[in-house]
């Protein structure tokens, strides 16, 4: 299972608020698990999806000492179930952007109805962890596109 | 606010029973006071206290008594109370 939960940027200011896509497929191999006969995109995932939302709007803002990372899930609500075959609209505001911690404010959108929330806490990691080879392909594109 | 409110603040911070936060108390003995305490702290006296703290401020709070001096250092605390 591939763990990329953001399929699209659709709008981004680098660092205070960002708006994505996630095209949730009947394909996905987590629905034969959760749950059969009942498919429903777990919460986590959700979060997962906000996060990583989240998490691009502040690479994008290039003043920290790393990228960010998930630490804390402060508060989430899962309001109505999302299923398969539904188009997710990420959108995240960003809180509060200090150089070594973040914080947001976060939720799905199907259909304009708001699904789930999220306040999360963000902090960041040195970019020598991760491998020289490792881009986010996602924002690079964005903000080659849109933002040079 | 008072020391005592201030401690209070501080237990809600590192998630830790008000009873076990005591000024002399050291940062080694308080099990929310780790990596992430110490981010959450950040954050916190930002929204809480409008306070941000420089790296060297960070590297000298060992005990619970150097936070209510930063505290104190910009008159959070009222120390006629």
């Amino acid at each position: 299972m591939r763990f990329i939960f953001v399929d699209k940027i659709l709008e981004l200011t680098p660092g205070k608020s960002i708006r994505a896509l996630k095209k949730i497929s009947h394909n996905e191999d987590y629905f034969e698990d959760h749950f059969p006969g009942f498919p429903v995109v777990p919460g986590v995932l959700l979060t997962e999806m906000m996060a990583q939302t989240a998490g691009k709007c502040l690479d994008a803002d290039k003043t920290h000492p790393g990228r960010a990372m998930l630490a804390r899930i402060t508060s989430a609500t899962f309001r109505h179930w999302v299923g398969p075959d539904q188009d997710a609209i990420i959108n995240a505001d960003i809180k509060t952007n200090r150089i070594h911690f973040a914080t947001a404010d976060c939720n799905i959108k199907i259909q304009s109805k708001k699904v789930c929330t999220a306040e999360l806490f963000f902090t960041f990691v040195p970019f020598e962890r991760f491998s020289p080879e490792y881009h986010d392909e996602t924002l690079e594109s964005y903000l080659k596109k849109y933002l040079t | 606010m008072t020391i005592e409110e201030a401690l209070t603040w501080i237990a809600n911070l590192f998630q830790e029973p008000v009873a076990n936060i005591k000024p002399e108390t050291a940062r080694d003995d308080i099990e929310g006071w780790d990596s992430l305490g110490v981010l959450t702290l950040m954050a916190g006296l930002d929204e809480d206290f409008d306070i941000l703290l420089s790296e060297e401020e960070m590297q000298n709070l060992n005990k619970i008594d150097d936070l209510l001096d930063i505290l104190k250092k910009h008159k959070k605390i009222n120390e006629s109370e």
